[in-house]
């Protein structure tokens, strides 16, 4: 080898090593700050009051139709990373209405879809880019975006803003508060309910459910492909989905994924596979394409008449059939055929509630906080504003306040809805939560596709979610 | 020399460094996260090195040998199919009775233009069981309609003919082109000596232009591999796992779960599958090149 190569295959050596000496320095060598002080540094950011966040006020102004006084924001710009219409159209008047009253701005970003909202707004806090001032946030991720939320008082909010403390749904409320402090705002809340078609429970004889047998008799007497009609409409999409519908089960069952000591617990779990074996039983009277239905093909086959009886999001079916059926079924559509109720539930136990909220991330901008609370009680803080937002988002609601006769006028049934969601009680709270989703639908997908039996499962499913490090933690 | 040397390296050095920027860097990055805990309940200023714990993991997961082995399927199915069906489709648009071959190319050449996505969006409503036009065809010819995306025994059967219909087209380019290398003399040599059609292509075209098809292999099977959106559009990996191939899963891993160590690491070891197949052909290509 030439003395040349030799000193040019010298210098692309010392050049990698360099490169990967910084690499590896940069990932590891800057993370060296120990874990009590990040914990502490959060919690005490975390502390930001209300009536501090206030001091940047400038000027007062009377809001018409109301005695609060708000402040000035002329200059600020809040950047609010959210997802798009319907829930976008629900804020659009009150941001447009604080705007004009505040002088300040708002940029939304409308996000594709939720995927899409988790990976960036866990990027953004991960890489403290301080890039948004408020951020939507599901409840299923409060475990894992908590650590970089700032924490609101409640009651400091309240009693500036004059929001009873009773104003928002109880189970919301329940949902977000950990250890004292609510951590984030709601604005829309979710449950599960049987939604069935009147139609096609006339036309095959059976009554409304009472009981999960009779759910299922209802599914197998309403089978009917030859004519186009299946008797139960499921969702197997591989994913979160059939973790869905499967939780609906398992909670109206009395069962539960986890132990008392919150490690995951499915193994010779009676009810668990109860759960799962009725599940299959239902799945034999379903459209086999729905092994690649997620929730809005779900309710689409609803309102097309193409499914009989659905246990589903009480959002979306209403949503579908309420408002926007698809294109192809709108014009014969009868929304008394297509009626939600209260599911079967053996034992009572209480349905799941998933909600969307509004967090301000600790690393905002602190001059912004003040604006972002403001804006808080422009979309949320009001009767009118809850109304406003359920009419424009056709269905997006955290007070019961909304639920006036205008609104069971425009949707038929919402008070059904309303109270089945003020009653609904928190998902597992694990900062795992996506994860545990995630192994636990694919593993059901593969048993609806008949890859795997029900047992094998379940074991299956405590491998995983031991693997992964999945358990319920301390809501604190 | 000093001065001419020193100036070629200046003139190198954009290049050099833009190279470190955009690969080195990012490659010994996504290295150095391979070997950390680093998933969504993970603060940035606590991650944790845990050596190969990572690569273990993603081994030893009871789908990843299925998630293999769909991989390979996928990848030797597609790259055979679009190969034979390639050589055919150039052989016969480049045959003596064909007139205007320029006009077959271009639109033979139109599935390869089209965005995956475009194409996953077009094959899932045309595959679509119920109201799907192929489907709603059979129907109407007394055929039985098939489930293609909802059925796990056909899911990846699916995936491979979509994949194909896309992709066959640069094997019909490649070898199009290497076609019209081919020296005329020897040919018709071996015609006048009496040799059949198929004694031509066999001993005389096919040895000409086997380093063409060489590179069509490698680059196919390296783009196999590494198959997302068409996944992604058509089926999402499901029903159940029935098509979740090796690139889907990182996906999964890193930006839907955000274990971000566990999908580097996944990634290195389908670099490293990769790097092994093309060392593989490598070899082949250069016997075939002497």
């Amino acid at each position: 080898m030439s003395k040349n190569k030799k000193s040019t295959y010298f210098a692309v050596a010392v050049a990698m090593v360099f490169v990967m000496i910084c690499t590896l320095s940069s990932i590891i060598g800057c993370k060296t700050t120990p874990a009590e002080e990040i914990t502490t540094a959060v919690e005490t950011e975390a502390e930001t009051t209300v009536a501090e966040t206030t001091a940047a006020a400038t000027e007062v102004e009377t809001v018409a139709g109301t005695t609060t006084v708000v402040e000035r924001f002329d200059g600020i710009t809040l950047n609010w990373l959210g997802l798009p219409e319907p829930h976008y159209t629900g804020f659009e008047k009150a941001i447009k209405k604080w705007e004009d009253a505040t002088g300040g701005k708002v940029n939304y970003q409308k996000l594709n879809g939720w995927p899409e909202l988790y990976e960036k707004a866990l990027t953004s806090f991960q890489s403290k880019a301080g890039a948004f001032d408020l951020v939507t946030v599901s409840n299923g991720w409060f475990p894992t975006y908590a650590p970089f939320l700032r924490s609101i008082n409640l009651s400091e909010w309240s009693t500036k803003y004059n929001v009873p403390n009773d104003f928002f749904m109880e189970s919301l409320i329940k949902d977000a508060t950990i250890g004292s402090k609510l951590i984030v705002l709601p604005y829309n809340s979710e449950t599960y309910l049987v939604y069935y078609r009147q139609d096609y429970l006339e036309k095959y004889g059976v009554e409304i459910p009472k009981t999960m047998s009779d759910l299922l008799t209802v599914a197998q007497k309403c089978n009917d492909p030859d004519n186009g009609i299946y008797g139960w409409g499921g969702m197997a999409k591989t994913g979160i989905y059939p973790y869905w519908q499967y939780n609906y089960f398992l909670r109206a069952m009395g069962g539960n994924i986890f132990d008392e000591s919150g490690k995951p617990a499915m193994t010779d779990n009676q009810i668990a596979l109860d759960a799962l074996k009725f599940m299959q039983e239902l799945y034999k009277n379903a459209d086999p394409a729905c092994l690649n239905w997620d929730h809005f093909n779900l309710s689409d086959n609803v309102i097309a008449g193409k499914v009989a009886i659905v246990y589903t999001h009480s959002g979306w079916c209403h949503y579908n059939y309420c408002v926007a059926p698809p294109e192809d079924v709108a014009a014969n559509v009868d929304y008394e055929d297509t009626k939600p109720i209260v599911p079967p539930q053996d034992k009572q136990y209480g349905n799941s509630i998933q909600s969307w909220n509004i967090g301000l991330p600790l690393d905002s901008k602190e001059e912004n906080v003040a604006a972002a609370l403001s804006l808080l009680y422009y979309c949320l803080g009001t009767p009118e504003a809850q109304e406003t937002m359920l009419l424009d988002s056709t269905g997006y609601f955290s007070s019961l306040t909304a639920v006036t006769d205008a609104v069971k006028e425009k949707f038929p049934y919402m008070d059904v809805v309303a109270n089945a969601q003020n009653v609904a009680v928190s998902e597992p709270y694990t900062p795992q939560y996506m994860q545990m989703t995630e192994d636990i639908g694919t593993e059901l997908s593969k048993v609806f596709s008949g890859a795997q039996t029900a047992e094998e499962a379940l074991v299956a499913i405590d491998k995983k979610l031991n693997a992964d490090g999945v358990a319920v933690i301390p809501k604190e | 020399m000093i001065r001419s040397r020193a100036f070629t390296l200046l003139l190198m050095l954009p290049a050099v460094v833009f190279l470190i920027i955009i690969i080195i860097y990012p490659m010994f990055f996504s290295l150095g996260v391979s070997f950390i805990k680093w998933d969504s309940a993970t603060i940035p200023e606590v991650l944790k090195f845990i050596g190969f714990g990572n690569y273990l993991k993603v081994l030893s997961d009871p789908d990843f040998s299925s998630i293999l082995s769909k991989s390979l399927i996928f990848t030797i199915s597609t790259v055979l199919l679009q190969l034979a069906f390639g050589i055919i489709i150039a052989i016969a648009i480049n045959s003596q009775y064909v007139k205007h071959r320029n006009i077959f190319i271009t639109i033979f050449l139109i599935p390869m233009a089209i965005s995956p996505t475009v194409a996953g969006v077009i094959w899932r409503s045309l595959l679509e069981s119920r109201n799907g036009l192929i489907n709603v065809f059979l129907r109407n010819i007394g055929l039985p309609t098939p489930f293609w995306f909802a059925n796990p025994n056909l899911a990846l059967t699916s995936l491979i003919l979509v994949d194909v219909w896309q992709w066959t087209s640069f094997t019909i380019l490649l070898i199009s082109a290497a076609l019209l290398g081919v020296p005329k003399e020897p040919i018709e040599a071996a015609s006048v000596d009496g040799a059949s059609v198929f004694r031509v292509y066999w001993n005389i075209i096919l040895p000409v232009i086997r380093p063409i098809i060489m590179i069509v292999i490698l680059l196919r099977t390296m783009e196999a591999f590494k198959l997302f959106d068409l996944i992604y559009m058509l089926t999402g990996g499901g029903p159940g796992v029935s098509t979740y191939l090796l690139s889907f899963k990182i996906y999964k891993l890193g930006l839907n779960n955000f274990k971000m160590g566990e999908a580097t690491a996944l990634s290195y070891i389908l670099n490293i599958i990769i790097l092994i197949i093309s060392s593989i052909y490598l070899r082949f290509f250069r016997k075939a090149i002497k």
